[in-house]
């Protein structure tokens, strides 16, 4: 009555694999740089002193971060279907937005946590807002950010999973691919979960490339969790 | 020594999760399904939500269909009720295998090689595969398929036949029949392709769409039990062949498929 474990069918489609790993890995990607940039922006509107930015900002974040990450997925592929966009690029854009309100909520309260006295002393000593914000308000509040920015990266990279619903052959779309051909469920997914387990954990690694970071005892507790 | 019980540790912690998943993964089924169906009062059945007309969810939202009216039957054959458990083209032999359900009658075509994992009662319907596409389409058969996209489900015979009849179409592979057959209602897609009857299913009332080409495979349906199961295999085969003996297949094959059956129920001398 037990289960007979068989690897050999998971390793004959390697190739599967491969290719719907690095499918992940470059949606994940794509969509990581689209959401900080994004992100950004929207956090640092939040901060703005024009009611109007702030409210603006709070809108498109409550809007884009109350809707499930999959009527996302839908909206790019199945809604605005006659762009006809190609499948990838639906599921960059998906994740990218609905990441980038979490990611402008983490920005706002980075900036929020930077003293108010920096930016005053920036102003004052005849820097513009931009300059403030650039050399003095975001490298301070990228620090502070930084460990929760990483724990969204890792779920940004679990949620491209959902990608596979809108036909892009990435990791989890190969698995069922795998198993629907071979039988072998539990070995595919055992092998896509550690394959997952790999690379969240190298990108939860990234943040100590930060400069500093070796000396931050929050960056490093983030590293080891 | 330290180092020692850490591996110790994670080796057991390894053991036992390949325990518990080995625990609720049996392969074959060696008791007698048949006397657990009955112990357990109902009979658990794997069936299609989404696949017109065979199994999916009607008007009032209760699941009907051809598959649907043949698993009652079955259940009626052994005296116990049935529990209808929702299974797709890709959750539908892993569901089986793993204890979930106790058979499958979703649109499932008898092949070698699911043959190797399961086993399948007698044919019951024999299906072929076809086209379909919108009403202004230019497409008329599989030799226009070159470059254009052809939306099918994940893990199907369909999908591999698509694959090999018209190698130059870009097959889009859906989970499920519902989200294929949407990709082609809102233009993503240039066809798609599906059993025949399947295809009838979404077309019927929809004057929007058409079905296009020759058919171009068979695929003998089976209902499908856990590897060895041979007590409820028998008893599905028996209440086919009873069932086409006593005329209420027909019936039956009328009122979903408005026409009469092709190809008979194989039958055995009693």
């Amino acid at each position: 009555m037990s289960y007979h474990f068989d690897w050999l069918p998971i390793w004959e489609h390697r190739d599967i694999l491969i290719s719907g790993f690095a499918l992940t890995v470059a949606v994940s990607t794509a969509a990581l740089v689209l959401a900080v940039i994004l992100g950004t922006l929207l956090g640092t509107l939040a901060t703005a002193q024009s009611r109007l930015l702030r409210l603006g900002a709070g809108t498109v974040v409550e809007c884009t971060r109350n809707v499930p990450l999959l009527i996302h997925m839908y909206f790019w592929y199945i809604g605005l279907a006659f762009l006809r966009l190609p499948p990838f690029l639906c599921a960059v854009f998906g994740l990218a937005i609905y990441s980038a309100a979490y990611v402008g909520e983490i920005v706002r309260g980075g900036i929020d946590a930077v003293a108010r006295g920096q930016s005053q002393a920036g102003l004052a000593s005849g820097l513009t807002r931009g300059q403030t914000l650039r050399l003095v308000i975001y490298p301070q509040a990228l620090r502070i950010v930084a460990p929760s920015l990483t724990g969204l990266f890792s779920q940004l990279i679990k949620d491209s999973s959902l990608a596979s619903v809108i036909t892009v052959p990435e990791l989890s779309f190969a698995a069922s691919a795998i198993d629907s051909d071979t039988f072998r469920t539990f070995e595919v997914y055992i092998t896509i979960s550690v394959l997952y387990i790999v690379v969240v954990t190298v990108t939860s690694n990234m943040v100590l490339l930060l400069p500093g970071a070796h000396r931050s005892q929050a960056l490093l507790r983030v590293a080891d969790a | 020594m330290k180092n020692h019980g850490w591996t110790r540790r994670l080796l057991s912690a390894a053991l036992i999760a390949t325990a518990a998943v080995a625990t609720f993964a049996p392969t074959q089924a060696q008791e007698n399904t048949i006397a657990k169906i009955k112990a357990r009062g109902k009979l658990l059945a794997g069936v299609k939500f989404d696949t017109p007309p065979f199994g999916y969810l009607g008007d009032k939202n209760e699941p009907i269909g051809f598959d649907i009216d043949l698993i009652r039957k079955v259940a009626e054959h052994i005296g116990v009720p049935v529990e209808l458990v929702s299974v797709t083209s890709t959750t539908r032999v892993p569901m089986l295998v793993s204890g979930n359900v106790d058979l499958t009658a979703a649109s499932m075509t008898h092949t070698r090689e699911r043959d190797k994992t399961i086993d399948f009662s007698i044919t019951y319907y024999t299906g072929g595969q076809s086209l379909l596409v919108a009403k202004s389409s230019t497409i008329t058969g599989l030799k226009d398929l070159d470059g254009k996209q052809v939306s099918v489900q994940q893990g199907t015979t369909l999908e591999k036949n698509i694959a090999a009849t018209a190698p130059k179409a870009k097959i889009v592979a859906f989970k499920d029949y519902n989200s294929a057959w949407l990709a082609l209602a809102q233009g993503r897609v240039d066809a798609l392709t599906g059993s025949l009857n399947i295809l009838q299913g979404f077309a019927n009332g929809n004057p929007n769409f058409k079905i296009v080409g020759d058919l171009f495979s068979v695929e003998p349906f089976g209902i499908g039990v856990r590897e060895g199961d041979s007590a409820l295999r028998d008893e599905i085969n028996f209440t086919l062949q009873d069932l086409w003996a006593s005329g209420e297949y027909t019936q039956l094959y009328r009122k979903w498929f408005h026409a009469d059956p092709t190809v008979p129920i194989e039958m055995w001398p009693k």
